[in-house]
């Protein structure tokens, strides 16, 4: 009968296409480098804000920080879990959070046991964003949703081991959903601050740039009078500003644009970083993009990284020698 | 077993992304039927709070004045305690002069928003300047922060201090308008929030104190 030929001939194009999507998404691991970059950029932005911060540590989770202390109730298992900082007899010793928190990180990067490593640093991490809770900022907000992200990614470089059998396409489909979401988050992100934006009057008539730089804390006394006496550029800074916001969510998808886009994007918190003195969240913003990067770039740029790592015991060989050259 | 992961993990991603969605959105009838309980996860681990200076960006700048007063009796000048902190925090990007930044703008921040109007008192006219009570001001969290931080200034600038008092003041931007007027030394004040003194003990300068 032909139609039950037909029909029999379409249940198996759509199970080739389910087989196809299982493939791509529960077998190919097509990211492997892409994901180790993210992790090298997400745990390495994370470090250096941790040791950052850690020179002047009592300031930001000592008991006498300028900060407000919140509730800890000790019958809340989630305040043990979150909220540890708060806890009478721990807070003394927030030092050695930091301290976990420092040796979690490092131990991440170097790629030992990197999802065990990530879930401490996310606790680590609550845990003293708590404490210093008037220091969070986007950047923080940011780099807390990859790093959960990052826990369920595969960041080796490697494959997922064959000897997982029936294991390996949850394995895989997790890290490939994983790395899917960071990016889907990344776009809501610029979507949802877009869409807020829209309502504002400022923005709709250009000036919110205007006013944005008169702020005194976190304008640089530099950039902002010299970027003051221009109102049209900051008028073409506020509309751009817009446009880049719509325009992520729906071109980033594209190859083509791509690129472009996360060039105007490393420009636009470039700017903010400097002009603005919000360094940290700027350089987050930029790092995340790490999730967009082609698995070619991403391999160009670990061995770029290779190469100067290799280079250095190269140099200090150089500097080993020539004393024991004078020497002789 | 292919198949099954897929279906698995996209429901998963699918169900990830509706709540993410869900949990931005501002309050809209789709919002209202969906029970709570099936995005609150997200508030727990993944909260966001992402304006991105929007939809009205912070351009009213709340600062402290601190002054302190000797064991003579003699008042020193206001001094305004962000002053080091902005410029530390420009000079030096890495390190931890932005954040402390962050901690010391959040106080005078804080302190405005958590009095509330019906709070203040003998409140001027031009420059609207109120008062605290006391009372009110001691049961304030985050005026014993102020307080702490007066204490660390105080004993910072003039040695041992008998009493330290605060002032929060607003400053507005220039209008656009005005804009050929600018300049970086003159600026709005617009409102302005006064405590009573207080005097400064030895435990003062310690939040817990």
């Amino acid at each position: 009968v032909p139609e039950l030929s037909w029909l029999r001939m379409r249940g198996r194009q759509i199970v080739n296409r389910i087989d196809a999507w299982s493939d791509a998404v529960c077998v190919r691991e097509d990211h492997l480098t892409v994901q180790k970059l993210l992790r090298w950029a997400v745990l390495g932005w994370l470090l250096v804000y941790t040791a950052s911060l850690a020179v002047a540590h009592g300031e930001f989770w000592g008991p006498n920080a300028l900060i407000e202390p919140a509730r800890f109730d000790a019958s809340d298992w989630t305040h043990w879990l979150t909220r540890l900082l708060f806890a009478p007899g721990v807070r003394e010793h927030y030092l050695w959070l930091v301290a976990a928190q420092l040796l979690l990180l490092s131990l991440g990067l170097l790629g030992f046991y990197p999802r065990v490593m990530i879930l401490g640093a996310v606790l680590t991490n609550r845990n003293l964003l708590n404490r210093a809770w008037t220091t969070t900022d986007g950047g923080t907000n940011i780099n807390e949703l990859f790093l959960i992200y990052l826990a369920l990614m595969n960041t080796t470089g490697r494959p997922v081991s064959r000897a997982l059998g029936a294991v390996r396409p949850w394995v895989v489909g997790a890290s490939n959903c994983a790395l899917a979401m960071a990016r889907i988050q990344l776009s809501l992100v610029y979507l949802t601050a877009g869409l807020a934006k829209l309502d504002g009057p400022l923005w709709q008539n250009g000036t919110a740039l205007f006013y944005i730089l008169q702020e005194r804390y976190y304008t640089d006394p530099l950039v902002g009078p010299l970027l003051l006496r221009h109102p049209v550029l900051l008028a073409l800074g506020t509309y751009s500003t817009l446009a880049f916001q719509f325009a992520f969510p729906l071109l980033i998808w594209s190859r083509r644009a791509r690129p472009w886009l996360l060039l105007v994007g490393v420009g636009l918190h470039l700017g903010i970083a400097f002009a603005m003195g919000l360094f940290f969240f700027g350089w987050m913003m930029i790092l995340s993009y790490a999730c967009f990067v082609a698995e070619p770039w991403a391999v160009k740029a670990l061995g770029w990284c290779r190469e100067v790592k290799d280079l250095a015991p190269s140099l200090r060989g150089t500097g080993d020698r020539q004393p024991r050259a004078r020497e002789a | 077993v292919k198949r099954v992961a897929l279906f698995s993990v996209l429901a998963l991603l699918l169900y990830h992304v509706a709540a993410t969605a869900l949990f931005l959105l501002p309050a809209s009838p789709i919002k209202a039927a969906v029970p709570v309980a099936l995005y609150s996860y997200v508030h727990r681990f993944f909260w966001q709070d992402w304006h991105f200076f929007a939809p009205h960006p912070g351009i009213v700048t709340t600062e402290l004045r601190i002054r302190c007063q000797d064991q003579r009796g003699q008042w020193s000048e206001w001094v305004d305690p962000a002053e080091d902190y902005i410029q530390r925090a420009h000079e030096t990007r890495i390190g931890p002069h932005g954040k402390l930044l962050y901690v010391v703008s959040h106080i005078p921040k804080f302190l405005w928003t958590s009095l509330a109007p019906e709070q203040r008192y003998r409140c001027g006219t031009g420059v609207l300047a109120c008062r605290i009570d006391p009372d009110i001001a001691a049961a304030n969290e985050t005026y014993r922060v102020a307080r702490a931080f007066a204490g660390r200034v105080c004993a910072d600038r003039a040695g041992q201090s008998a009493r330290a008092e605060l002032r929060v003041l607003r400053f507005s931007p220039f209008p656009y308008s005005k804009r050929h007027e600018m300049s970086v030394k003159a600026r709005y004040r617009s409102e302005e929030l006064r405590f009573d003194p207080f005097p400064l003990h030895l435990s003062e300068g310690r939040v817990g104190a």
